[in-house]
Parts: C-alpha cells; sequence; structure tokens
C-alpha cells in the first residue's frame, strides 16, 4: 500500500469508523509492560513467554483493527454438553482426560466446540474470555485466502490470471510465472534460506514485516516488499507440481488481494467476512510498517469469533441468516479437493502425516475415520470443520514449539479423533 | 509406643495394594539397578519422543511423570506391610483439601493480575501441587494425566536430598564434613577438587570453572557421562569419569556461590565412599522408610550404577509434601521419630557468615538478596516469608515456612531452564500468595 493510499485510509477510518479498518502503531505501554519481565518484540515466541504473549502479540507491531459491526452471531448452548473430564484420549503412557490433555500435553489455552450450531462445550484459560484475542498464527493464512475468494466473488480477482499481473515487482523473482491459485495452494516451491530447528522458516521474511519487532525491521525500509525481491529460485519441480509449505505465498497473496482491490485486504476480512460471520468481538491483524498486513500470521482474534467463522463452511460458505459470505465454489471445491493438490501434497512432506490436501490456504485431511477440513497454527491455532458429525473445533493454544510431529500427532490422530468420537455418540 | 501403634496401623487399601505391590515388584528393591524401561521407549518414539530428546522443552509434560524410564534407576521402596518389616503408615491428614481456593488467589504477569490456577496451569506449566499448614491438608492438585500416586520428575530437589543424607552419615560418624574431597576419593587428587573441603562442595562455594552453554546450569558432556539421554560417543562410563576431567577453579576455594551440579555428584560420591553403600540404598534406608511415605520413589542413575544426585529423583508430589513436613519437625517423623539430624536442619536455617558472603556474590541475589545456599538447600527472605526451599529448574519445588508450619509441594514442566522469568513468577508473586493466603486460613 502506497504512504499515499494509507493516508486516506487513516483519513476515511477518522470519519466512518464503524465502517473500515484503523491502523495502529504498536503499544509502547504494552512494549514496556512486557520488558519489565524480559520479554520483547524478539524474544515473545520462545518457549517460556509464548504463553504470555500469545493475548497480545499484535501489540508489538503494527496492526490493522477489524471492528465488529452490529449483527452477531448468538451461539445457543447444547443440552448434551460434552464433558472434556470425561472424554478419553490416548496418549503413549496411557489414557487421559481430553481436559488434562489439552491443558497439559497439548498446552492449550481455548476451545470452543459446536455441533450442529450449538455449543458443547467452551472454555478459556491463560486469562482469557470469549471476547478476548489470541494470536492465530497460521490460521491466518486461511483468513488471506478468504479475502482472496470475496475478491474473486466480486470480480476483482482471477485464480488463474498470473500473480505478475496484479504486482509487477515480481518480475525476476521465482514466483515470475506463478499463477494467483498456484500461489494460493502453496505450488510454487521456491527457495528460501534455511531455517532452524526453533525456526523452522525464513526468519528474513519476519523481520522484514516487523514480526520481530521495529528495531529488527529497520534493514528493511520497505517492509515485506523487501522480502519478496530475495526469492529469485526455485526447487527442481515444475511450477503446480509440488506442495510446499512456504509463508511468503501467504504474504503474497495478501498482497494480490491488495492491489486487485486497491485497499488492504483486512478491509474485506472486516467488512465482508468477520461482520457477515457475526463476530462478537474486534480483531486485530498485524502488518508491517507501510500498512501491508501479515498475510501469513497477522490475525489475532477471540477463539468463538473463530468458531463462527468455521460455522460457514459447514454451511455451503452461507451465515445463519442465509447471506452467502463466502462464494459457495469456493467451499465446495475446497472440501472436493482437485487432482493438482492431491497429488501436489504427495510430493510434500506432510504426506506422511495423513491422506489430504493443501488447498487455498486451508488442510483437509483425512484422520480416524474423518474427513477434516482445517485452519492450522503451529502453537495449537486450530478451526477444524467435519460435516458428517457437523462440528466446528476451535482451538487456541502456547505449544512451545512449532512444527513438531508430536505435536501434529497429538492435534491430528489423537485429540480431533477422540473428539469427533464423542459428539457422535453424545 | 505411640510410634509402635502407628507402624502396625495400616487401613485395608494400603495393605491390598501393598501386597500387589509385593508380588509385582519384589524383584525390584533399592538394590538393583533397573535399565531404561524398552518397551517404554518404544511406545514414546512411536509418537516422536525419543531418549535422545525427551527432556526437550516441548515434551517437559508428556514425559517428567515417567522420566526414570528413559535411564537406568533405582526404585527405592517405602516398605511394604506383609514383607515382614517394620513399616510406618502414611500420615493421615486433617482436611479435605480444598480450604485454599486458587481461582480466588490473584498474582502478576506481563499483562496483568491473573487468578492462581491460571498462573499455575498457563504460564509457570505446573502439573501438581499440595499445600499442608500442619497436618492439614489445604490444597492439593493432579493436572497432566497425573493422581495422587503419580511420581514426577524433581530434577535438582534431588539434589538437597543427597546433602541430607551426607548429613545422617555425618551425624552417624561416619562422614566428616571438614575433611578435604581426596581423603575420601583419592582418584580426584589432581583435579579441581583436590583440597575442596566436603562442606564447601554441599555449599556449592567450590570455584569450580566449567564453560557452560546458555539455558544449561552443566556441562553437556556431565549429562553423557550420566547417558540422560541414553547412549552416546562421549566415550564417559558414568558422571565420575567425567568429574575426573575438571581441572581448574574460577574463584578461591569458600568464596563464591556458583550454582554447579558437579558440586552435588561429588558430595554423592564422597557419601558413598563414607557410608559403604548405594545412596539409593542409603536414601531408602534413612528416610524412604521412617517417614510413612505413601508411594515408592525413583533414582534415576548413570551407567556405573551411580544415582544422579544432582537431579534423578522421581517421586509423587504428596511424599514431597511429606518430606517438607518432617523438616519442618526438627526432622522428626510424626510418631516423633529423629530421621534427619536436628542439627543439619538447625545449621541449614542460621546459614552462617561464609555462605551470606558467598551468596552476595552469586547471581541468584538479584532475586532474594537475604539468603544463602547451605547444604544444597536455600534460605530465602521474600515478602515478609522466611523460607527454606527445595527448588528444580522446571518448577520443582519444596517450600517450607518454620513460623507457620506451611508446606507446598509443586511439580511442573516448565520449558525453558535456568530463567530469571520462571524464578520471578514462582518465589515473588505464587509462593508468597499461596503463604499469605494460607496463613489466614
Amino acid at each position: 500500500m502506497k504512504k499515499t493510499t494509507l493516508a486516506l485510509s487513516i483519513a476515511s477510518v477518522m470519519a466512518l469508523s464503524a465502517n473500515a479498518t484503523t491502523f495502529k502503531q504498536p503499544d509502547q505501554e504494552f512494549i514496556e509492560a512486557a520488558a519489565a519481565i524480559g520479554m520483547t518484540g524478539e524474544n515473545w515466541d520462545t518457549p517460556e513467554f509464548v504463553s504470555s504473549a500469545m493475548p497480545h502479540v499484535y501489540k508489538f507491531a503494527h496492526s490493522y483493527t477489524l471492528h465488529k459491526g452490529d449483527y452477531v452471531r448468538e451461539l445457543e448452548r447444547s443440552e448434551q454438553l460434552l464433558d472434556l473430564e470425561q472424554v478419553m484420549v490416548p496418549d503413549f503412557d496411557g489414557p487421559m482426560s481430553a481436559k488434562d490433555f489439552l491443558m497439559n500435553r497439548m498446552q492449550n489455552h481455548n476451545a470452543v466446540i459446536i455441533k450442529d450450531g450449538k455449543i458443547v462445550h467452551e472454555h478459556y484459560g491463560n486469562g482469557l474470555d470469549e471476547f478476548s484475542t489470541h494470536l492465530d498464527m497460521s490460521v491466518s493464512k486461511s483468513f488471506t485466502a478468504m479475502a482472496a475468494a470475496i475478491a474473486v466473488g466480486k470480480g476483482l480477482l482471477e485464480w488463474e490470471n498470473k500473480a505478475i499481473e496484479y504486482v509487477p515487482e515480481l518480475e525476476g523473482t521465482a514466483f515470475e510465472t506463478a499463477t494467483v491459485q498456484e500461489v494460493s495452494d502453496m505450488r510454487t516451491a521456491v527457495v528460501l534460506a534455511a531455517g532452524t530447528a526453533e525456526k523452522y522458516w525464513d526468519t528474513r521474511l519476519s523481520e522484514a514485516q516487523g514480526y520481530y519487532g521495529q528495531e529488527k525491521a529497520e534493514a528493511y525500509p520497505n517492509g515485506t516488499m523487501d522480502f519478496f525481491p530475495l526469492i529469485t529460485e526455485r526447487q527442481d519441480y515444475a511450477m503446480g507440481e509440488k506442495y510446499d509449505y512456504q509463508d511468503v505465498n501467504s504474504e503474497l497473496l495478501g498482497l494480490i488481494v491488495d492491489r486487485a482491490t486497491g485497499e488492504s485486504f483486512t478491509t474485506i476480512l472486516e467488512q465482508d467476512l468477520l461482520q457477515k460471520a457475526g463476530v462478537a468481538a474486534d480483531a486485530h491483524f498485524m502488518s508491517d510498517k507501510k500498512g501491508l498486513a501479515m498475510g501469513s500470521t497477522g490475525m489475532n482474534m477471540a477463539t468463538k469469533d473463530l468458531a463462527r467463522v468455521g460455522l460457514l463452511f459447514l454451511n455451503e460458505g452461507r451465515n445463519e441468516k442465509g447471506e452467502q459470505v463466502l462464494p459457495a465454489e469456493f467451499v465446495s471445491d475446497l472440501w472436493e479437493g482437485n487432482d493438482k493438490v492431491r497429488s501436489a501434497w504427495l510430493k510434500g512432506k506432510e504426506s506422511a502425516l495423513a491422506d489430504g490436501y493443501y488447498k487455498d490456504q486451508f488442510r483437509v485431511l483425512d484422520v480416524g475415520g474423518y474427513r477434516v477440513l482445517a485452519m492450522v497454527g503451529v502453537n495449537g491455532q486450530m478451526c477444524a470443520m467435519n460435516r458428517e458429525t457437523n462440528t466446528v473445533i476451535a482451538l487456541n493454544g502456547a505449544y512451545p514449539m512449532a512444527e513438531t510431529p508430536r505435536f501434529a500427532a497429538m492435534q491430528f490422530h489423537q485429540f480431533i479423533p477422540a473428539i469427533l468420537d464423542a459428539v457422535s455418540s453424545n | 509406643m505411640i510410634a509402635v501403634i502407628s507402624r502396625v496401623r495400616y487401613s485395608i487399601h494400603r495393605v491390598f495394594f501393598s501386597l500387589i505391590g509385593v508380588i509385582l515388584f519384589q524383584a525390584a528393591s533399592a538394590s538393583e539397578l533397573l535399565p531404561p524401561d524398552e518397551a517404554f521407549l518404544e511406545r514414546a518414539a512411536a509418537i516422536g519422543v525419543t531418549q535422545q530428546h525427551w527432556d526437550a522443552p516441548e515434551f517437559a509434560a508428556v514425559t517428567f511423570p515417567n522420566a526414570y524410564r528413559f535411564t537406568r534407576h533405582y526404585r527405592i521402596g517405602r516398605g511394604l506391610l506383609g514383607s515382614g518389616e517394620d513399616v510406618l503408615a502414611p500420615e493421615i491428614w486433617r482436611g479435605d483439601g480444598t480450604a485454599l481456593d486458587l481461582s480466588a488467589l490473584y498474582a502478576n504477569d506481563a499483562d496483568g493480575r491473573l487468578d492462581l490456577e491460571t498462573l499455575l496451569r498457563d504460564r509457570l506449566k505446573n502439573h501438581a501441587m499440595v499445600v499442608l499448614k500442619g497436618d492439614r491438608l489445604l490444597h492439593q492438585h493432579f493436572w497432566n494425566g497425573m493422581d495422587q500416586d503419580s511420581t514426577h520428575l524433581d530434577m535438582s530437589v534431588t539434589k538437597s536430598f543427597t546433602a541430607i543424607l551426607a548429613g545422617i552419615a555425618a551425624s552417624e560418624g561416619k562422614l566428616d564434613m571438614s575433611k578435604p574431597i581426596e581423603a575420601y576419593l583419592p582418584e580426584f587428587k589432581g583435579t579441581a577438587f583436590e583440597g575442596v573441603p566436603v562442606q564447601d562442595a554441599a555449599d556449592m562455594i567450590s570455584g569450580l570453572d566449567i564453560p557452560t552453554p546458555p539455558f544449561l546450569s552443566w556441562d553437556p558432556k556431565f549429562t553423557e557421562a550420566q547417558e540422560w539421554n541414553g547412549p552416546n560417543d562421549s566415550g564417559l562410563q558414568g558422571v565420575s569419569e567425567y568429574l575426573r576431567t575438571i581441572e581448574n577453579r574460577k574463584y578461591d576455594i569458600g568464596t563464591h556461590y556458583q550454582y554447579q551440579d558437579p558440586n552435588t555428584e561429588i558430595l554423592g560420591l564422597v557419601t558413598e565412599a563414607a557410608i559403604g553403600e548405594g545412596l539409593h540404598a542409603y536414601l531408602q534406608e534413612k528416610i524412604w522408610k521412617q517417614v510413612g511415605m505413601e508411594n515408592d520413589a525413583f533414582w534415576m542413575a548413570d551407567p556405573a550404577g551411580f544415582v544422579v544426585a544432582s537431579g534423578g529423583l522421581n517421586m509423587a508430589t504428596r511424599d514431597l509434601a511429606r518430606f517438607g513436613r518432617l523438616m519442618l519437625n526438627d526432622g522428626k517423623n510424626y510418631v516423633g521419630e529423629q530421621v534427619v539430624p536436628k542439627a543439619f536442619i538447625d545449621g541449614v536455617w542460621q546459614g552462617n557468615d561464609k555462605v551470606r558472603a558467598a551468596w552476595k556474590l552469586g547471581k541468584e541475589a538479584a532475586l532474594a538478596p537475604n539468603g544463602w545456599y547451605k547444604d544444597q538447600i536455600r534460605v530465602l527472605d521474600i515478602k515478609g516469608h522466611r523460607i527454606m526451599v527445595f527448588i528444580g529448574i522446571h518448577g520443582q519445588v519444596l517450600v517450607m515456612e518454620k513460623e507457620s508450619g506451611i508446606v507446598i509441594a509443586m511439580n511442573g514442566g516448565y520449558p525453558q531452564t535456568e530463567t530469571h522469568r520462571m524464578n520471578a513468577m514462582l518465589f515473588l508473586e505464587a509462593v508468597p500468595a499461596i503463604l499469605d493466603a494460607a496463613q489466614e486460613i
């Protein structure tokens, strides 16, 4: 986003605060309070600080406030509640209650479980309540894709167009020949700088966008835009052939939507998604200093609101009032998949975890006899939908390590099937 | 006479379980070194937890209730009725454990006030806690799939037990704490330990020079020698071999408090040499069968069969609390028998000029300026509470306040070790809040 556009959108915010996002600076007061316990914009995601940080991460960065609207989707409590003390989850040292499994093994903070449109379980830990926001990490990616899908629905964007048509700066980069769809499916297989055990990704992106505080971002005067030109090589696969989970695709997808719509994709998220899904609390989407929102990791929202968005996927993209919020085709294509994404999945490393595919920043996995559509963040942030049981499971947590086989197994092979079994027989 | 009565008074269900215990575990007395539990290791590996990484931050919750299975270990028996020996039944506590409501107590984190249940579970990654005041149970909880009989890795809480065993040996006239280490272990002549009085090793003022990586208080070779993370190519078979490689001292003997595990290990080795038997057997005989414990404990051990004196005990949280109560009772068990020498406990409570001066030069003085470290035990003065504490690096804690008779025993799996943050949350926030509330009850 150009500075002038940003200035304009700030001006319009002042006039119409309920009808547009608000762009905010990092919260100095919070940053000072955090420093008192040794937590900084640079170390907040280390094991010992991550749970304290999760409700507040957006305060370390620039962010858009995505205001809630007038419509709030009321969620009735079911008469058949699920007692997580009674639901048993298998772990290697024996079965234990789903409550202990969540709280201690998965280091979960919040869970909202909805069956047939009614709440069967909700809890909020770590000092949070149903309106408290929580960093959603890579669950954000699915939101960026939802913004893209809505833009496609409005005729502002075409999946099969080349990304470079929207972002001419991609000339000379590894993304030169990619279509918007390939970017959205993470089928670009570019070469990134190697990560580490703790940070598996290319941390230059995080630094450029201000994910690790403003000091680290100083080396990148144009924010995230300074990162894309660094990616010039591709792996030895044809474009579209291989699924490789790389954050840069989500960042690029956000930028594409910005360019296609002429404003930050967070505006679509606020106006066309969250307010229509009926969220009850404002959300915060982190951004680089120039106003390009962090499409791979920026969302901070209430767990109950995440579950409200999940309900759209059990109703062909429509909200409770019958309004088409997400294009029906986008939702049905996610559930059905296609040959390209299935074949690409088999070439990626996650195929060892489960049968499935990655499409439009969502995973579809066959686990424990269930087909699950999921938005997934690395620390236990998740919104999982299953049609057979008509269930949404929304979680937020702070598992201290990213991308570990142990956590993937706990989440998908142990926890989700146990919950879906329990709601089926309840 | 009272003692005799208590020692035969056993409830029916204890007898029942004890008999099962005899049948299942008769082959596993304290004298037998048990191997890592292979069947368990296989199950753990299937979920991505390997012997090499079992103590990594992300696995603390899943492995700490079973830590001893990852290494060699000894079973420390509490005494079994039906085995023909004298057994002390566990003390029956008054109260149902609901007097202290954690959700009604508050402490602070960076983002403001949190109830203690939240602070403990979500921020400190606590797994279990037992709070006693005298013989009254004020609170207990067992999370993480544990119950009141589950053992949990106690890490450096172990150190205090090692020193207490040395103290018992000294009171029996078997060990002279003022003698230099080489008087008991001649093979340590020529190492950094030569000339260090046993007491100075116990007080961690030996002045050793041991380079350590960030977040570790030990040299990786140390745990390799113990096979703490399974077989490796260090070429070191047991911690004794590692200790002999420590050649230099950083400070003069007796001047600087430095928290270094080798001090505890050498103290353990010295004690074994002095008593002529294994520390594990001594723990079972002198403590575990004398307190009225409810569960057997486990002590992890190295390839040479020597226990991990600085961090290998696994015990149930209620048993840790029972021991705290004994410490507050001048070392006597609840039927009045002296288990830990009173002079030893008085010595810790009183401290001395040497340990006080050494503490001021150590890094922990920033957290608690008026404290000291004596005999592997800290005495701290925090927010008006003078407490004796055993501390493990992942949030394992035994707090004892003499004046009020309050004991707090905790087990946890804080994911980062050796951080100011954990100590601040625990000792400046959680512990004083619990002590204040428990004093009012």
